[in-house]
């Protein structure tokens, strides 16, 4: 090799040499950065595509008559005692007679709810009027989350109830039962409006001569935030069933305003609805917000815990 | 000759870069709220932490939503009224180890950490010590300290709700061990 050849060869080696000197800098000074910022690194490496549900859309498995999107937690047994006072108005029997209908009691409603899974609840429950037993089961089929991958949540709600009056009415014991089946929607816009809507199918086995057995009813409710620990909540149920000569029925509206407390949430209440479960105010209200046949309700929740979570 | 020995010498920090990297992602942080109602604790098992030992910097990023409570209403009101997890879903915290640590030599350090801790969408700088145990590539840290929650613009409407203390203790353990892609 002569000195010209090598001096070709030498000035070549040199030339990648740098380059690969320079690549080498680019990718120090690459991963150097990527060091600069150790909580993006360890926001790249710890990011989760676990999808994260929505918290508290209601608060409670109910507004005021309407089911919401909500359960009690896995073995949580919640029992709930829910009260339904008379008539206020004197149009509708109420007045200061009866202070405004809390000498009366329109309905009562004892319920156990349990928490089977996170999703699952099975219930029992007696109510004073019609003397009905229930058994009820709520099914979370979809939630919504966080990232409004799911906007919204589905739930599916089904009961059975039992009268056990006596009298003339029924002469069957299949004649004593009802059933209701929801299919419950529901979207927390925001975390201080939530909003539910219910498609309603209601099942009797006996009814009066003009009405009919299978009413479809629909109904919305919502609740909005006023302060940190105050909402206003409401809700409407609409049934699409035949006139029926001699008894005026009305859709049952309730108002309220709901009230946090570290360990409780109070619901101030008012509804025309005549009675507590579904199978009952859907097909049965005849009391008119217009006449004063409102009814003062609330409800007294209590939660147990079974086990670890 | 010298373009070679340079070489080498970035090819050496290259690789011994990212064996000072060390990671965990089941970290464990405990709160406690003591009040003469109720006394309150809360626990966390994956907390995330990096640790960057040629540096000296530690970060955390904590996901609310995986607190756990006794009482379910508890961790509802713990993340939709006080956290609001919906708004601020994680807490972090950035910092560096103000002493110096020879993490070749296995033993305990007790250490301060200053840096930026974020919660509730308000950022602070703050001074705190923890305890570091190296024991070859794995690297335990310790760590206990108070936060007042009204520094964190957390409010908690005293008439409705007694059993929370103004100050918490928050109780940190992690594990490190190093970091591979």
């Amino acid at each position: 090799m002569d000195k010209s050849q090598l001096a070709v060869v030498e000035k070549f080696t040199q030339k990648i040499f740098k380059k690969a000197f320079f690549l080498l800098l680019t990718l120090a000074s690459y991963s150097l950065f990527a060091q600069e910022d150790l909580l993006s690194k360890l926001e790249n490496e710890t990011m989760s595509d676990k999808p994260v549900y929505v918290l508290a859309s209601f608060k409670g498995d109910k507004i005021i008559n309407i089911q919401t999107n909500e359960t009690v937690k896995k073995n949580n047994l919640d029992v709930r005692v829910n009260h339904l006072f008379g008539n206020i108005g004197k149009e509708s029997g109420g007045g200061f007679h009866n202070l405004f209908g809390f000498d009366q009691s329109q309905d009562i409603r004892i319920a156990f709810h349990y928490g089977i899974t996170d999703k699952l609840m099975a219930g029992l429950s007696r109510s004073k009027r019609n003397e009905n037993f229930e058994g009820l089961l709520k099914f979370k089929l979809l939630q919504q989350t966080t990232d409004n991958k799911i906007p919204l949540s589905l739930t599916i709600f089904g009961n059975a109830t039992y009268s056990a009056r006596s009298g003339s009415l029924v002469d069957k014991d299949i004649h004593r039962l009802t059933y209701n089946s929801q299919v419950i929607i529901s979207r927390k816009f925001s975390p201080k409006f939530s909003l539910v809507l219910t498609p309603s199918y209601l099942h009797r086995n006996f009814v009066e001569a003009e009405d009919e057995n299978d009413i479809f009813s629909i109904g919305g409710g919502f609740r909005i935030k006023l302060t940190q620990s105050t909402s206003l909540i409401a809700d409407y149920f609409h049934s699409f069933r035949p006139k029926i000569s001699g008894t005026e029925y009305f859709a049952p509206l309730g108002i309220g305003i709901e009230i946090e407390t570290g360990g409780h949430v109070f619901s101030i209440m008012f509804t025309n609805a005549s009675g507590i479960l579904e199978n009952d105010y859907l097909v049965n209200t005849v009391d008119d917000w217009a006449k004063g046949g409102i009814k003062f309700s609330f409800i007294v929740s209590r939660m147990f815990k079974f086990g670890k979570s | 000759m010298k373009t070679t020995l340079s070489l080498l010498t970035l090819f050496l920090a290259v690789s011994a870069f990212g064996q000072s990297v060390f990671i965990d992602k089941g970290g464990k942080v405990t709160f406690y709220s003591e009040a003469p109602l109720e006394n309150i604790e809360a626990k966390h098992t994956g907390v995330n932490s990096i640790l960057n030992t040629s540096t000296n910097e530690v970060a955390f990023i904590v996901p609310i939503r995986g607190f756990t409570f006794e009482k379910e209403l508890m961790q509802e009101h713990f993340n939709e009224k006080y956290l609001e997890s919906d708004k601020y879903p994680k807490a972090t915290y950035k910092g560096s180890i103000v002493d110096s640590i020879d993490w070749s030599v296995p033993g305990t350090y007790i250490v301060t950490t200053t840096g930026t801790f974020s919660l509730h969408g308000v950022e602070k700088e703050i001074q705190e010590q923890g305890t570091f145990t190296v024991d070859g590539n794995k690297i335990n840290l310790q760590s206990q300290f108070k936060i007042a929650i009204a520094d964190y613009n957390i409010s908690i409407p005293k008439l409705l709700f007694q059993n929370i203390a103004d100050t918490v203790l928050v109780t940190l353990n992690s594990d490190f061990e190093p970091f591979k892609k």
